[in-house]
């Protein structure tokens, strides 16, 4: 099992590579993240440069990839500053110069190379790089933030987990609860009338769930003169965080994302706890006179599990990801929003490492879920 | 007996998740929360530079102010405004505008610490070295030679050359306290790596303003109570509202909900067309103040299509004509106002209506006089089909083109049936703005290369100063490129106004110039306003006196800055 274990994270390696080196470019030719800078006249043209350069914006895309994996402290940029002040003709500052030549002057007490470019004097700095790379644990930083992207995801990622955690939990129980209901009361008025709640909430796309259920329990409650609940955000304005506030808060949220989840998995149950029900050794372990609910929830439901473990080790990673839809309506300050968001910005730092911390997920939890499978079933070994 | 149990189960559950939901509605009269569509990034000017510039208002002012709907400008931190009458405007020998500023005594930053003259010339420091990183310092770098302190109260700015617009462009900063970011200046530090500037540090943010920030919920909202330091002289209004919040909202029916709900007190910025479900809500008012965006119609003076219609166009009658047969403020009622409560009317000129003579005005709804004015042309209706044609079996058919907004699309159709009333046919297309209508003129852009007749978008202009953008109607910018003037308006008197325009220091001077400029764009009948994109609000009245708040400003720097005259209801 070790050795599996071991090959299977080094088979990651070239696929996280992969995954990574897709991403980087995709995003980097997807536009100028910058480019509406240009636009701004409060912004001048050194501003700009300045900008740019912070960033290695301008540097050959295969190279800005070097950087962001090794970064770019080593690497030193030429930077040509348009010089403000008038000069007076094949001069700069007071210092004759001709097209394309390069010349070093004393300038207000300091040393300056200039240079003229079609006609403009520039003022020529060299600067160095600030970002260590992603090998150095510096995922860089966020453009449209001015902060490092692990400080970025790192405000939202324990907001992302709560509500994702949480909504995880409430299908686990509610799925697991309604399947097993179901299955052993097969075609009975209950099992009929939860088919029918989950074949509608299956496909009611998430929005529409979250605004019908601000509308409900929100809007229409409040006009009903009922408790209602708040509809955005993690607290109320005027609390001190209390456990109790935050609760309202993840009321409506959590419903919307578990309930279409638990309408889809209590279905997977359902079928897979009337195959197993329905099997040999289950009437076997009747006819030994266990009791129903022994048989029901230790010997059928580890056997009707075994799917459910598979398709849920692979939802699992994506409780990182935020419910985008739902983080949005609901205001929830998650990674959702911040993707989304970031993604408006072309802010390639926070997408890639969000990306990869993504793919760093569906792997590990794929690994967990293999071996979950092989503790389900000792049938199953790996070599 | 267990089913009894699992309904009585259920209920209680039922029963807990309703008792969870029961909200706390506390008095809050002396607390405020606002809707805000996007939150600012970094407390810096380097990014999200609009919506961060207007919560800067509650934290941070500026030697002037710009108060209400039509920006009259008030000192702040200055004991007067220089001018030239008052002596504190001069021109040098050299030809430069040299200002005078002498500072209030009494002026505490939010940490207790007087603000002098050394806290401007921090501000210079920052903006004048471009290496300090500071992103909008806009035309600082070009205009300004130097800042020079006097006193402790008093300096001088001197610019490069005469500068009338030194009261709203390229202005003193002293808005930074030198007592804290002039050691990190010192330091290296760049202004948005500042430790004040991140949600983490924002609390440790010192500023000249009615509030300070005491709390960043990263997400979800900033909370501003007042500053202790503010109120004490008679310049300071102090606020009557303790705390104000803006809370994060980034769905716009969510907004509307929120405010319904009453997890929002004032929900702002919203389209118009969601007036209707606004105005629905009880105990709420609804305004909208003016914005600095004017949708309009953009006629193309030169045209390139060789079609007898498109030709037409260059005629002045024709372009006149074609405005006289379009009912505009009845597209308005139609589609943005049906209640008149809004009183949107069709925008008179280009700029700001601060800037535009009295004589400059729409053109009339007049059908009658539009196929007078097509006949002097030669457009009549020859063979009876109901179309103007040319006599030679040309009909009157142009295009037009706009974005994908829905909108405008709409005000388009309604314009197609005046114009089809009087014979003159319009196709019209929605196409995608950034990549195809606005794209330059070397992406062959439909606006910079001057294929169309007409087309409908916004632009924007600045209410507080009347410099024109030179190179959006000058002669010299029509189709080349670099250039953005697809119109093809040219008028070289309308030239060589622009450049007296931006050094005439004389306000008189300048106002009478500017009027001249605005007379000849109208004169050019390539410019027609269809309505202008205002700002709307609702507040919950039952908790704020809407009449204390509706003199909120225009969408530019001066936003929100009425915030501490703000009252709660009764």
């Amino acid at each position: 099992m070790g050795q599996y274990i071991l090959r299977r994270l080094l088979q990651a390696i070239p696929l996280l590579i992969i995954i990574t080196v897709i991403v980087f470019f995709l995003m980097k030719t997807a536009g100028d993240p910058l480019a509406e800078l240009t636009l701004d006249p409060r912004i001048t043209e050194t501003d700009r440069i300045l900008a740019r350069a912070e960033f290695g914006l301008d540097d050959p895309l295969p190279m800005q990839f070097v950087h962001w994996l090794i970064g770019d402290d080593w690497y030193t940029r030429e930077l040509q500053l348009p010089i403000q002040q008038e000069s007076a003709e094949g001069t700069c500052l007071g210092t004759p110069i001709t097209d394309g030549e390069r010349v070093t002057a004393v300038v207000d007490g300091a040393e300056q190379e200039m240079l003229i470019r079609d006609g403009r004097c520039y003022r020529v700095i060299y600067q160095n790089g600030r970002n260590l790379g992603v090998l150095r644990g510096d995922f860089g930083d966020s453009i449209a933030r001015g902060r490092p992207v692990l400080d970025v995801i790192g405000d939202v990622l324990p907001n992302t987990l709560l509500l994702g955690i949480t909504s995880y939990l409430v299908i686990i129980v509610f799925a697991f609860s309604l399947g097993i209901f179901q299955a052993i009361r097969q075609y009975s008025i209950f099992d009929n009338i939860i088919t029918t709640f989950s074949f509608i909430l299956v496909s009611m796309p998430i929005f529409l769930v979250a605004l019908l259920s601000v509308y409900i329990f929100a809007v229409q409650f409040r006009k009903w003169g009922l408790p209602y609940l708040p509809v955005q955000g993690m607290y109320s304005v005027n609390t001190d965080h209390s456990v109790g506030d935050l609760a309202r808060h993840m009321i409506l949220p959590v419903f919307c994302l578990a309930a279409i989840s638990v309408a889809g998995y209590s279905r997977f149950v359902r079928a897979s706890m009337l195959e197993v029900i329905n099997s040999d050794y289950i009437r076997t372990a009747r006819a030994k006179g266990l009791g129903e609910r022994r048989i029901t929830y230790i010997h059928a439901l580890k056997n009707a599990s075994l799917p459910l473990v598979t398709l849920m080790g692979l939802d699992v990673p994506f409780i990182l990801a935020g419910a985008v839809v739902t983080e949005r309506i609901f205001s929830w300050p998650g990674m959702g929003t911040l993707f989304i968001e970031s993604l408006n910005r072309l802010d390639y730092a926070v997408v890639i490492t969000f990306i990869l911390m993504l793919a760093i997920a569906v792997v590990v939890f794929q690994l967990i879920t293999d071996i979950l499978y092989a503790v389900l079933d000792p049938r199953v070994r790996y070599s | 007996m267990k089913k009894l149990f699992r309904i009585v189960s259920m209920s209680l559950m039922l029963s807990l998740m309703l008792v969870i939901g029961v909200r706390v509605v506390s008095a809050q009269g002396s607390t405020i929360v606002i809707g805000w569509e996007q939150e600012p990034s970094l407390l810096s000017p380097a990014s999200d530079m609009a919506f961060a510039s207007y919560m800067t208002n509650f934290y941070q002012r500026g030697h002037v102010e710009f108060y209400g709907n039509n920006a009259e400008i008030t000192p702040l931190m200055i004991t007067e405004i220089p001018t030239v009458e008052n002596g504190m405007v001069v021109t040098t020998d050299t030809g430069a505008t040299q200002v005078t500023y002498t500072l209030r005594e009494g002026l505490l930053w939010s940490d207790g610490t007087p603000i002098t003259t050394a806290d401007c010339l921090v501000g210079h420091r920052l903006y004048s070295d471009e290496t300090t990183g500071s992103f909008q310092r806009g035309t600082y770098l070009e205009q300004v030679a130097s800042v020079e302190a006097v006193d402790d109260y008093t300096f001088t700015m001197t610019y490069k050359a005469a500068f009338p617009d030194y009261l709203v462009d390229a202005v003193p900063h002293c808005e930074w306290p030198a007592h804290i970011v002039g050691p990190l200046l010192d330091a290296g530090t760049q202004l948005q790596d500042m430790p004040f500037m991140s949600p983490a540090g924002a609390t440790s943010f010192v500023g000249y303003g009615p509030y300070v920030i005491s709390e960043w919920r990263v997400g979800e909202q900033v909370t501003f109570t007042r500053n202790p330091n503010w109120g004490n002289n008679a310049w300071e209004n102090a606020p009557a509202i303790d705390t104000v919040v803006t809370r994060f909202i980034f769905d716009a029916s969510q907004m509307r909900n929120a405010l319904e709900v009453g997890d929002i007190d004032l929900a702002f910025n919203w389209s118009v067309d969601q007036a209707g479900a606004y105005n629905e809500l009880a105990d709420t008012y609804v305004w909208s103040t003016p914005g600095v965006f004017q949708d309009a119609l953009w006629l193309n003076v030169q045209p390139t299509d060789s079609s007898p219609a498109s030709q037409a166009m260059a005629d002045v009658n024709v372009r006149k004509a074609l405005i006289h047969a379009l009912d505009r403020q009845k597209y308005i009622t139609t589609l943005l106002d049906p209640d008149g409560t809004l009183g949107i009317q069709v925008p008179a000129n280009y700029f700001h209506p601060n800037w535009v003579p009295e004589d400059v005005q729409p053109l009339a709804y007049d059908p009658d006089l539009a196929l007078d004015l097509f006949a002097d042309a030669g457009w009549t209706d020859t063979d009876g089909d109901g179309v103007l044609d040319d006599g030679n079996g040309n009909p009157f058919l142009i295009r037009a083109y706009t974005t994908t907004a829905q909108i405008r699309l709409d005000f388009l159709t309604l314009m197609q049936a005046d114009l089809a009333a009087i014979g003159v046919n319009m196709q019209f297309f929605g196409v995608p703005g950034g990549t195809v209508l606005f794209a330059s003129y070397e992406e062959r852009g439909i606006i910079s290369t001057g294929d169309f007749d007409m087309t409908l978008f916004a632009l924007s202009f600045d209410p507080l100063s009347p410099n024109i953008t030179p190179e959006w109607f000058t002669c010299d910018a029509i189709r080349v490129p670099g250039g953005s003037n697809g119109y093809g308006f040219c008028n070289p008197e309308f030239d060589a106004l622009i450049p007296q325009i931006a050094t005439t220091v004389d306000a008189t001077a300048r106002a009478e110039l500017y009027h001249q400029g605005a007379r000849l764009l109208s004169e050019g009948q390539f410019w027609h306003g269809l309505f202008p994109r205002n700002t709307f609000y609702a507040v919950n009245s039952a908790k704020f006196n809407p009449d204390s708040m509706v003199d909120m400003g225009v969408l530019t720097g001066n936003y929100f800055n009425r915030v501490e005259f703000w009252t709660p209801a009764g």
